[in-house]
């Protein structure tokens, strides 16, 4: 199952709370689809799925300056 | 070492954003030309704040992320990164001066250690977090068309003036009777090098534990010793300079302390960017009828002559162009767009932010990238006890943040 979050003019670290948040209450194998207009949170929020938590992330620039962020719940 | 995702593209329509960014390239060198025969050090400082802006947009370089993320998320990479910037400018700045026979203790950013040091770093932290960046981060987000950084900075301009007028008040209670310590000069080089060294290396290690609970798993010289980690290291440099990847904060840290240290050997003086930003709010006031003149900052710090008026601080090119260089990069990686906040609050809290920055800045004499990375690097005390009195700002920041701003 794909959750999506509107992150659209949220200032740091509001992203990955929100992230954070959605990944609790999602199931193994979902992915959470983030979008955000913050560039900052194209490095800050991979790195910190992948590094602290060891999910796979993916970025998609869907327009200019918006990108969407995947994160995959892998445990 | 992490390899970030390579950003896709889904966006198939044309776009003019890279076209723009030719004409602000042409635009930021027809200004140098033009400054280079009016005010040499002015176009030096904008040539090094455009490189400046340039970094800081593609290496999504936040130094508030780093007093801020330690609390709000336990993660300190971008401490870490901040950390390995000081270090490698530091030696850098060592090099400079001993090469050029003693340039740190008249020219580096050695300011007195006092109680303002204290408050203005608290207030600085607290500031950083509900503004959602520091000075730095501020000027080079307006250039990625961020609405609620503009706000930031009108509260910065205004914190300034504020700041500059009432250190009357901070000077001759704390600023004037506090010591300046240059720390090579208490314990000699040698020391002092191997105490950055250990030190810094310390704080690496404890914000890896801080993060992971241990330290079992953790070699830091592993790094160096695996060549394939080189190779696809040199590889998504590759990726980061040529192919519009994200830089990664190494690289960020890398070379932001190059040009730093590049802009000491050119100008002779290490970066900073809020005293030039006073001297902007300073021209503003004088303009609507104050006289900043008489106020503590330009009469006692600066004695501002004729010679050299408010508009011709070479740190205000410095700014400026920061906000150039990062507008630059985002147009050219199409990643320019008017962005406005979420909520009405992000705008309040921007500019109570700035406010506080501006005003702190000025208190503790200068902001993160000047006073804290310039300052820390060129071997001053003041910069670390300003530095640790930020994070303890953050850490009330986080708190107010978390309560009241999400």
């Amino acid at each position: 199952m794909d959750h999506h979050i509107d992150s659209l003019g949220d200032i740091c670290p509001i992203p990955i709370i929100k992230i954070e948040q959605k990944l609790k209450v999602a199931n193994r194998s979902d992915r959470i689809i983030l979008e955000s207009d913050h560039s900052c949170s194209t490095s800050s929020v991979v790195n910190h799925f992948i590094t602290k938590y060891g999910y796979p992330a993916e970025i998609i620039k869907v327009a200019e300056g918006i990108w969407h962020i995947v994160i995959t719940k892998t445990s | 070492m992490l390899e970030l995702p390579v950003v896709s593209s889904d966006i198939n329509t044309k776009t003019r954003q890279s076209y723009w960014a030719v004409i602000v390239l042409l635009l930021v060198v027809m200004a140098v030309i033009y400054l280079s025969g009016l005010n040499q050090e002015a176009s030096v400082t904008t040539i090094f704040g455009f490189i400046f802006g340039y970094i800081l947009q593609r290496s999504r370089f936040c130094f508030a992320a780093g007093f801020r993320d330690i609390f709000m998320i336990r993660n300190a990479t971008v401490s870490r990164a901040i950390l390995f910037l000081i270090l490698l400018t530091s030696i850098g700045f060592f090099i400079v001066h001993s090469i050029k026979g003693g340039l740190l203790p008249e020219y580096g950013i050695i300011y007195p250690l006092g109680l303002h040091t204290v408050v203005g770093g608290l207030l600085f932290g607290f500031g950083l977090v509900i503004a959602g960046s520091c000075v730095t981060g501020c000027l080079m987000r307006m250039g990625e068309g961020y609405l609620m950084q503009w706000c930031t900075f009108l509260g910065l301009l205004i914190g300034s003036a504020f700041g500059a007028w009432n250190l009357a008040w901070w000077g001759p209670r704390f600023i004037e009777s506090a010591p300046v310590v240059f720390i090579p000069a208490v314990i000699g080089w040698p020391f002092s090098i191997a105490l950055y060294v250990i030190t810094i290396t310390a704080l690496y290690l404890f914000s890896v534990w801080y993060e992971k609970g241990t330290l079992k798993d953790y070699n830091i010289f592993k790094f160096e010793l695996d060549r394939s980690m080189i190779i696809s290291g040199l590889r998504s440099i590759n990726g980061m300079i040529f192919k519009g990847a994200n830089w990664s904060y190494t690289l960020g840290a890398v070379a932001l302390a190059l040009t730093n240290i590049l802009l000491f050997v050119f100008w002779g003086k290490p970066a900073g960017i809020t005293s030039g930003l006073t001297h902007f709010t300073g021209w503003i006031s004088s303009q609507i009828g104050f006289t900043p003149h008489n106020w503590y900052y330009f009469e006692k710090l600066i004695f501002l002559e004729s010679s050299r008026i408010y508009l011709q601080h070479p740190l205000l090119y410095l700014a400026t162009a920061i906000v150039f260089g990062s507008f630059f990069a985002s147009l050219m990686h199409r990643e320019f767009r008017i962005r406005r906040p979420k909520s009405i609050k992000f705008i309040f809290s921007g500019l109570t932010g700035g406010v506080l920055l501006g005003y702190s800045s000025r208190v503790a004499m200068g902001c993160n990238f000047g006073g804290l990375w310039s300052g820390a690097s060129s071997f001053s005390l003041h910069a670390w006890v300003f530095g640790l009195f930020i994070l303890l700002g953050a850490y009330f920041g986080g708190k107010f943040f978390l309560k009241y701003l999400i």
